[in-house]
């Protein structure tokens, strides 16, 4: 199933995600203009705490801003209530997470079927044969082998193939890379790059990673939840 | 959507704090239904053993231990009917047949009760094996008595549960001495489920004669059973009759009501009794029902404490696509597999302890408890799942309002 549709770029704008702890309001994120370009990926740096999550989170749906606008394809994602974000994220977003977040006593095949149970009741032969596919692509032949048996190199390989599994658009990692040693991590890294230019996918990946970054078609830094490279853009 | 999968994987992860879970439901399901299922059974089958007792006449006193005695071979001290009011008992004419029960001599802890043929064949439905006693030195045993269609065996004075020592030894219980008469076994009752299948059965001439009392007949006759010679009948503790009809039942049970005798139909001494039996079943039932609420409360703070762990589990799967109903759904079935599959575990094991318990009862009393798991016990399991049930959602309700965002920005 490779070659998606063009994409339309993603857009973040006069977004502001405050957060509230012990009674104190405070800032979490504050993006003025953030565009991620279709087949292209991009990296998000800044030390932690620098709102790189809260960003990753906030464009998936997965919480709602004080003000702002994600923009896919002219849609506001942030506009549409829960139930559509989860649709809509279920079908335009894969999310990777830096401790792969598997269920260790599934298989690897189950694993990256988990998602095909969120909105059916049986999975169909088809989904099945593109979740062998992309374990067999990502090179994790043993689909049998519970994923707590796994090394982790192989693990976040399965999660690649679950963030995969509907063909995703628009492809999340919180640092995809954190938990591997170097040759784990640039087997990710080829694989979140390559998809990026090859299937016109949008891949934002938030990375301490110097050799993600240096992979990354672009990079924006994160200080204090606001852009350091902060486009000056007017949206379109 | 599906959550079973999910859901496996997370009981999977605490496999043997959810069999613990499951197990607790099983026993707290397992006691309501064998406390439920055992009384019924009990009522149904004291009923049944009364069933061939048809009317009852004694001596004024307790209906409660006429029929304990009678009808239970439980005798306590029931007191003696006059001989002139056991001879007109003996001789009415309004029933099929009237009998007398002598009681007080005991072998190897079978009591040995003196009555009539007639009303052995009325008891049994006629014999599995051998013959009626024609003699007074004969006997017909119970079809749960030991000894052999031919044994001979020597009758004690006195009733002692289980007395297996032959050596006289006056002891442990009740204070035995042998009457120095040897009677033979010539038939065997069929089963009644009744105590009377651990009885031996003599000619209530020969309990009469060993006691050196009258025999009945005049002494120059050899013949058993009636009809009695009115000046030879010495006093029984009860005469059972077999009225011919219901309206005769009725009729003579009025009659027999003097101040001399009482009469009453054996359901009249045991409404009472099942009546505290019932009281006792619900207080029982509604500890078994607490134990078991209690038992779901302590599983579900478990749950809570095991799903509070798996926050960043969830939120990830809402990071993934899944819906809120997704998550409560995942909790929802972890929780109904071991509520439900506790349940029916618990039902079928309580059930069996019933089935257990019925055959040790029966055992050691002779009343045959017929066991039925019914409306009742169903009503009560599905009672109690409905509870769980319920009682689930909260968990589940917790976990599918927690937003995701908390768990993955680890808060």
């Amino acid at each position: 199933m490779s070659g998606v549709e063009p994409a339309p770029p993603l857009l973040v704008s006069k977004t502001d995600v405050e957060f509230i702890d012990r009674g104190k309001r405070f800032s979490a994120l504050s993006i003025t203009l953030l565009k991620a370009e279709p087949g292209k990926s991009l990296a998000l740096t800044g030390p932690s705490g620098s709102g790189k999550s809260t960003l990753l989170y906030t464009i998936a749906g997965l919480l709602r801003p004080a003000n702002g606008r994600v923009l896919w394809g002219g849609r506001n994602i942030l506009a549409l209530n829960e139930p559509l974000r989860d649709k809509w994220r279920r079908e335009h977003v894969g999310f990777v997470f830096q401790d792969f977040e598997l269920l260790p006593e599934l298989t690897a095949l189950q694993n990256v079927l988990v998602p095909a149970t969120f909105a059916r009741f049986a999975i169909d032969a088809k989904t099945r044969t593109r979740a062998r596919d992309l374990l067999d692509e990502f090179g994790v032949p043993a689909r049998g082998t519970p994923a707590g048996a796994l090394s982790r190199g192989e693990r976040q390989r399965v999660a690649l193939a679950r963030a995969m599994l509907f063909d995703p658009p628009i492809v999340l990692a919180d640092e995809p890379t954190a938990s591997l040693d170097a040759n784990a991590g640039s087997v990710v890294i080829r694989a979140l790059t390559a998809r990026a230019r090859a299937e016109g996918r949008t891949v934002i990946a938030a990375t301490h990673d110097p050799a993600l970054i240096e992979s990354m078609d672009a990079r924006v830094g994160l200080e204090h939840g606001r852009l350091v490279d902060e486009t000056e853009e007017e949206e379109t | 959507m599906n959550p079973w999968l999910v859901a496996r994987a997370g009981m999977a992860r605490h496999a043997g704090t959810y069999a613990v879970f499951w197990l607790l439901i099983v026993v707290a399901t397992a006691i309501g239904v064998a406390i439920s299922a055992q009384e019924a059974a009990l009522r149904r089958g004291s009923a049944r053993a009364a069933d061939r007792f048809d009317l009852l006449v004694a001596a004024p006193g307790s209906q409660t231990d006429a029929t304990l005695a009678a009808i239970y071979l439980r005798p306590g001290s029931v007191p003696l009917m006059t001989p002139a009011d056991a001879a007109r008992a003996l001789a009415e004419p309004r029933v099929r047949f009237a009998a007398p029960l002598g009681f007080g001599d005991s072998y190897k802890g079978s009591p040995v009760v003196g009555t009539i043929a007639a009303f052995v064949e009325h008891l049994s439905g006629g014999l599995q094996a051998g013959r009626m006693f024609l003699e007074e030195n004969e006997a017909v045993a119970g079809a749960a008595v030991a000894l052999r269609i031919g044994e001979t065996f020597h009758p004690a004075h006195g009733l002692a549960a289980d007395d297996d020592d032959d050596d006289g030894d006056a002891g442990q219980t009740a204070v035995l001495h042998e009457h120095g008469v040897a009677l033979a076994i010539v038939g065997r009752m069929k089963p009644t489920g009744t105590p009377w299948d651990n009885a031996i059965v003599i000619p209530i001439e020969s309990v009469w004669r060993t006691h050196q009392l009258p025999t009945g007949h005049l002494p120059s006759e050899t013949r058993l059973g009636p009809p009695f010679a009115a000046d030879k009948v010495p006093g029984v503790p009860a005469v059972v009759m077999a009225p011919r009809s219901v309206n005769d039942a009725y009729g003579l049970r009025g009659l027999w009501r003097t101040p001399t005798t009482m009469a009453f139909f054996p359901a009249e001494a045991l409404t009472p009794l099942y009546a505290i039996m019932g009281d006792i079943r619900d207080l029982m039932s509604w500890f078994a029902l607490a134990t078991q609420g209690l038992v779901v409360v302590a599983i579900l703070a478990g749950i809570i404490a095991i799903l509070n762990l798996h926050r960043r589990q969830f939120a990830v799967l809402r990071a993934l696509g899944a819906p809120k109903l997704y998550v409560f759904a995942c909790v929802f079935t972890q929780i109904a597999v071991i509520i439900v599959g506790g349940a029916l575990a618990g039902l079928l094991l309580g059930a069996g302890a019933a089935f257990v318990l019925s055959k040790l009862f029966a055992l050691r009393t002779g009343i045959a408890l017929p066991l039925e798991i019914g409306a009742g016990e169903f009503a009560l399991v599905a009672g109690f799942v409905v509870f769980g049930l319920l009682a689930a959602i909260a968990p589940a309700l917790m976990a599918y309002r927690r937003p995701p965002i908390e768990a993955l920005s680890g808060q």
